[in-house]
């Protein structure tokens, strides 16, 4: 699926749910609050703790990882809601750092090296998400609103490569032959998991007219790569922040 | 910031590598070469030496520890096997390292006994001793992830030998999906006298295959059978057939002065060869062919006295292999390799 017709999914579910708010008696049509947002995700593929094969990020940069969406509550009473949509998230990341006694295996079809790397490690993700949240929604008096609950997402165009380089290989663990690495790549693209789901946090404040400033938390709770990948040794989640504007219609 | 402040203390240092093991340059007639892969320290000692026993100086990974501590004096007469065993700073982490003195007394090779590696499972010519003074690419096949399997490597054993006996079989293979990442898409059978030094596999895989044995006296002939049957289409380093070219096989002996083994890169051009015997017809041959060439040596050099001499023979099932050039499936046997002294 490329990302146009993704598109043209999302105006069209948008479409048809003014559609059928129009259909609908007045009553739910006032209870519906309709928003569309662009964002920014800041954040990483992270593991929860540092192992302490990592010895230094050296560089860390979000990349171009930009966020759209649709949103939609539907108000209980005059703070209470829930809501839910559907977006679209670029999340990644490049990251360079030091790591130390690193255990990988990396597997090719029938051809598999596994060893431990000590050296320069770089990472370059750019997962395309489709995610559906859902979640409570609280809103101030003063025209704050915040909502907490949780999202499932589809992996829809999956990048996850990268090189390792100016270090060297112990062949099979640590006290195996050394082989000297001045640079090699990999990629994991297709060994990433399709689905992931997390908690899904989020502040909006209405800051003009129908305009507001927004900040989404995406938590990811399923590790990116399942359990029978040894390429890393330590678990990764994705773990996103997304700062963005919406206008609600 | 925030996550520097999530690094942890750095881990205490896992490796037990015996890095460099240094004797007396007068104490040797070839380099020492620690072979790491198999845990090995080889040693190419002048008689006095053997009979006297040394004191090597040894450096080992940082924060490791060596048992016998460096500077202690060994000797080979008396009880058999030296072993070092190197403790890491990660205590439970424990190395043992065998020393073997390699003597190539006859350089005659019959190719009848042959060890395999425990982890990776290649073949390897073994002397009668069980030394090993032959090596070949296998080591480095194995870095590429192949099955473990001898039969899954170039380099091996077969029962086709001349007249009936074991023999050594080198077949050129497709790479891996693995070595494809590194541009690699071809692995030649090898089979040469000398070692193999997988540190630079990946980055200069030439200097890897380290030629050469101490040898005493001057050599007149190399001679042996071999069997060859190139295989279907020829390939470029890029996977690129290319039309109208027949792979062809490569024996050849060279002797060269110094105790510093040469390699891939300069065996052909160094200026330390002071002799060949190369193979000139390197086509099909459907039954075992008998060889047997003079050594040429370079015009006007004449041995030193008290100056030392190395030797290796090479063989390959392509003769480019090692530009991964050739053809998958040519098939190279070679059986009683000798070399006659004068």
């Amino acid at each position: 699926m490329n990302i146009h017709k993704i598109l043209i999914v999302l105006i069209i579910l948008l479409r048809a749910n003014m559609a059928s708010a129009q259909e609908s008696n007045e009553v739910i049509s006032k209870k519906l609050e309709h928003s569309l947002f662009i964002g920014y995700n800041f954040g990483g593929l992270a593991p929860v703790s540092f192992p302490e094969n990592i010895r230094a990020i050296n560089s860390y940069s979000p990349g171009f990882s930009p966020a759209i969406g649709y949103e939609v509550i539907f108000r209980l009473d005059e703070h209470w809601g829930i809501g839910s949509g559907m977006r679209l998230d670029y999340k990644g990341m490049s990251v360079r750092d030091s790591v130390q006694y690193f255990h990988t295996q990396v597997s090719v079809d029938d051809a598999s090296v596994e060893g431990d790397f000590s050296g320069t490690n770089t990472t370059n993700v750019k997962n395309l998400y489709l995610s559906l949240p859902v979640y409570a929604v609280y809103q101030t008096d003063n025209h704050w609103t915040i909502k907490l609950g949780f999202y499932a997402s589809r992996l829809i165009r999956p990048s996850f490569s990268g090189s390792v380089s100016d270090g060297y290989l112990r062949k099979g663990d640590s006290l195996g032959e050394k082989i000297t690495i001045t640079s090699a790549t990999f990629n994991f693209d297709e060994k990433q998991r399709k689905t992931d789901f997390g908690l899904f946090a989020g502040g909006e404040k209405m800051v003009y007219k129908d305009f507001s400033v927004k900040a989404d938390l995406q938590w990811g709770l399923r590790p990116v790569f399942p359990d029978s990948f040894t390429g890393i040794s330590f678990n990764m989640y994705n773990i996103f922040a997304t700062l963005g504007i919406s206008y609600q219609f | 910031m925030f996550l520097s402040s999530c690094i942890k203390d750095s881990p205490k240092n896992p490796e037990a590598d015996i890095v460099s093991f240094n004797l007396d340059p007068k104490e040797l007639t070839g380099n020492t070469f620690i072979d790491q892969a198999n845990r090995k320290i080889l040693l190419f000692l002048t008689k006095e030496a053997y009979d006297q026993g040394v004191m090597p100086t040894i450096t080992v990974s940082n924060n490791a520890t060596v048992s016998p501590v460096s500077g202690t004096k060994i000797n080979f007469s008396a009880s058999g096997q030296v072993t070092y065993t190197v403790t890491a700073e990660r205590s439970e982490n424990k190395k043992t390292y065998v020393v073997q003195v390699i003597n190539v007394g006859d350089w005659n090779f019959e190719f009848e006994k042959w060890g395999q590696n425990s982890d990776d499972k290649w073949e390897c010519p073994l002397e009668d001793n069980n030394t090993a003074i032959w090596s070949s690419g296998n080591q480095g096949v194995a870095i590429s992830g192949v099955a473990k399997d001898p039969l899954a490597y170039p380099t091996r054993s077969t029962n086709d030998g001349y007249q009936g006996s074991r023999a050594a079989e080198m077949v050129t293979i497709k790479g891996t999906p693995l070595s494809a990442f590194v541009g690699i898409y071809l692995y030649a059978g090898s089979l040469f006298i000398g070692n193999f030094d997988p540190s630079s596999v990946l980055i200069q895989p030439l200097a890897a295959t380290q030629f050469g044995e101490p040898y005493v006296g001057l050599p007149d002939r190399f001679t042996g059978y071999y069997k060859y049957s190139p295989g279907a289409s020829f390939q470029d380093e890029n996977q690129n057939i290319v039309q109208g070219k027949t792979d062809e096989c490569s024996i050849y002996a060279v002797l060269f002065e110094g105790t510093q083994r040469l390699d891939g890169t300069n065996i052909l051009t160094s200026d330390r060869v002071v002799a060949r015997a190369v193979l000139s017809d390197g086509s099909r041959k459907s039954d075992f062919t008998r060889f047997d060439i003079p050594f040429t040596y370079r015009q006007g050099w004449t041995p030193q006295p008290g100056s030392k001499l190395m030797m290796t023979i090479v063989a390959s099932s392509s003769k480019e292999g090692d530009r991964y050039r050739g053809a998958l499936g040519s098939r190279l046997l070679v059986d009683n390799l000798a070399v006659i002294p004068k």
